[in-house]
């Protein structure tokens, strides 16, 4: 068992939330490193690049979501776990829309954090479905087309531009298209969350890709079966 | 905020309405008219009664009795008696008439004929003639011209109430305008629109009433500014308390899953004391809170009341409470002169606040309290400290509620110097903070000068 730790990267402004992450994901078996504001994190993920990065979306001045954006403008993608103390929803949209891959409301349990990280590095290491592409390999639902090869989405003439999690929710989704898929199997598949968690979190990435897909006035492509999950399918 | 429904018209059972302004107007007109018709009416009818009466009376021109009874026998309504010396009476025509004073034309009654008749010496020496008129022709007449005059006069009075009635219809369009836009008016007032004015130019009165309707629009406007702008700051409050509170509980929950997990921790004692300093930083805020939820109360001080504080006295208290609460701490009061009036609870709390701000924000060894009357007249309290100041950047922003800070190293609630600048407010004053003259930072907490002396 010589597997180096997973390096992850804690970005608070807060001392005492800070060192209490620090000490319990070290204990949980991460190599932990911190930062207390976004251009710390910058410069932290610059000198060695994390496997996951766990972000306070209040930081003073570069807040969380400028984090996350620069990261992801940067070509990073490495699963990024937003911690909001805020409990409106506007918090967690503006987190998760510029990339970050899960968010969490504080206070949150220790343990849940340390099994969705786990999860999500899982699936940073292993080729996820979305990325098994048959060379070539279009995926196409009504006006819907998905070039695995090339990792575009384009409805009708439009091109449509999607985080990485918006793009694997997709493409999930297209493959079962026709079959309804729960929450439960939509995390497990998309971001390996094995395990029951309370999260809302694969409805608010729903929401994000009707808002893109429908954005020209296209039909309703992800549909929502009340009280089973989601499906793709053309019509009602 | 509901708006209250649009005011419907009052029932008519509940408030009878008043006769219109404008039928009021034209009621008027016709009172007026009357008045000056029936005057002059009567004045024209005295004028032409006489008139009339001298005209019958120049008739009554005494001529010779021949002539006399030729030009009586040809008109039915002349009457004439002779009366010789001796005092025979000689009828030449129509009935006997009295005799009357020589010369003066007077009205008598004969046979239930109304005569107007005059008395001359007659053709013969001593001899008397009295002729006589019936006067019905002549009351005729005057009869119908009086008609005439009061058909006239009812004619006048209903064009003077018409034309009442009109000219007021103009006069009261602008109240009528006015009336229709403000019933245009909806209770509810968009704070970021400027208040709605309302005009009603056309008449003094109109406008005047209009002037004072925008008036009153705009204090109702700025008292809804206000309040809507106290309801968002208490939301945004609410939404960062409940911010600043889980902050601390994140911590607090991170360590008791850790310790609760690795209970044979080498490190157990450094994360127990984290525990405590989370719980300490919770109910720290939660002290401030409700401090601040306290003064945010309309005003418990009053303009002018409150206790009367010996300046010294509050010093010493502070002094007592910092070195009770800061045991490492240095701290001198000074003891000045001067009474100030206002809450002690709040003053001492004040003070509290910028020495825990010195001591833990800017790791102070020694602060000073102090006090100097004001440029204004007021009484500054001062705490200096020894500190590492403040950045004159941030001087005013850590002033902010939930603002900390670039240059501490120590958690805080972020409540402590806006805990100070509330109740300076309440005290009809200011907190400034600067450099104070030892190095450090000096929080001057200035207070009204209607609270000195």
């Amino acid at each position: 068992m010589t597997e180096p730790s997973p390096d992850l990267l804690v970005v608070d402004d807060d001392a005492d939330v800070r060192a209490s992450l620090e000490r319990g994901l070290r204990l949980s078996g991460f190599a932990v490193r911190s930062a207390e504001d976004g251009p710390g994190a910058l410069r932290a993920v610059h000198e060695r690049v994390p496997d996951a990065v766990v972000l306070d979306l209040g930081l003073p001045g570069m807040d969380g979501v400028a984090v996350v954006s620069a990261l992801r403008a940067m070509d990073h993608d490495v699963p990024v776990c937003v911690l909001s103390a805020r409990d409106t929803v506007d918090d967690r949209v503006v987190g998760l829309e510029a990339g970050a891959d899960d968010y969490m409301v504080k206070p949150f349990a220790l343990a849940e954090l340390v099994a969705r990280l786990r999860a999500l590095l899982r699936r940073g290491a292993r080729p996820g479905p979305a990325a098994e592409p048959a060379l070539g390999e279009v995926l196409t639902a009504g006006p819907l087309r998905i070039d695995l090869a090339r990792r575009t989405v384009g409805v009708g003439e439009r091109s449509v531009d999607l985080t990485k999690r918006e793009y694997e929710l997709l493409v999930v989704l297209a493959r079962n298209a026709e079959v309804v898929l729960t929450r439960e199997r939509l995390l497990e598949m998309v971001w390996g969350y094995d395990f029951a968690t309370d999260t809302n979190v694969v409805d608010v990435f729903v929401g994000y890709l009707r808002r893109k897909l429908e954005a020209d006035g296209t039909p309703r492509l992800v549909h929502t079966v009340r009280g089973v999950g989601f499906v793709l399918r053309e019509g009602g | 905020m509901s708006a209250p429904a649009p005011s419907t018209p009052a029932p008519a059972t509940a408030r009878r309405r008043s006769a219109s302004l404008r039928l009021r107007v034209a009621l008027a007109a016709g009172l007026a008219s009357t008045v000056v018709v029936v005057l002059v009416g009567v004045l024209a009818s005295v004028l032409l009664t006489r008139e009339q009466t001298e005209r019958l009376d120049r008739s009554l021109v005494p001529g010779s009795p021949a002539v006399l009874g030729s030009f009586a026998s040809t008109r039915a309504d002349l009457a004439v008696t002779l009366r010789a010396p001796d005092g025979t009476v000689r009828r030449v025509s129509g009935p006997e008439l009295p005799l009357t004073p020589l010369g003066i034309p007077i009205s008598v009654d004969v046979g239930g004929v109304a005569y107007r008749v005059r008395t001359a010496p007659g053709p013969a020496p001593g001899a008397l003639v009295t002729v006589g008129a019936t006067e019905d022709d002549t009351r005729a007449r005057v009869a119908e011209r009086q008609r005439l005059v009061t058909g006239l006069g009812v004619v006048a009075v209903a064009l003077a109430a018409g034309l009442g009635w009109v000219f007021a219809g103009r006069a009261v369009r602008p109240l009528r305008r006015l009336t229709d836009r403000a019933a245009t008016l909806d209770g509810a007032v968009d704070p970021d629109v400027a208040p709605p004015t309302v005009r009603a130019d056309g008449s003094r009165e109109s406008e005047e009433l209009a002037d004072a309707l925008s008036a009153m629009l705009a204090r109702l406007h700025a008292e809804q500014q206000r309040s809507t702008a106290s309801l968002h700051a208490a939301r945004d409050f609410a939404a960062a308390a409940r911010h600043e509170l889980r902050t601390p509980l994140t911590a607090m929950r991170t360590d008791l899953e850790v310790l609760a997990a690795h209970p044979d921790l080498p490190e157990r004692d450094e994360v127990l004391a984290d525990v405590l300093r989370a719980q300490a930083r919770v109910e720290a805020t939660l002290t401030a809170l409700g401090q601040i939820a306290a003064g945010d109360l309309p005003d418990t001080v009053g303009p002018d009341g409150g206790d009367a504080v010996g300046v010294a006295d509050l010093l010493r208290l502070a002094a007592e409470d910092a070195r009770r609460a800061h045991p490492g701490l240095a701290v001198v009061a000074e003891e000045p002169a001067g009474v100030v009036h206002g809450s002690l609870e709040g003053l001492r709390m004040a003070l509290a606040n910028a020495v825990v701000n010195a001591v833990r924000h800017g790791r102070a060894g020694t602060v000073r309290l102090g006090a100097h009357a004001g440029e204004d007249g007021g009484v500054v309290l001062t705490v200096d400290d020894d500190g590492r100041g403040l950045p004159a950047a941030e001087q005013e922003a850590v002033l902010g509620r939930f603002v900390r800070g670039s240059t501490t190293g120590a958690p805080g609630s972020g409540l402590g110097l806006a805990l100070v600048a509330q109740q300076a407010a309440r005290h009809d004053g200011q907190v400034r903070l600067e450099d104070a003259p030892g190095g450090g930072l000096r929080v001057s907490l200035a207070i009204g000068p209607g609270r000195a002396g």
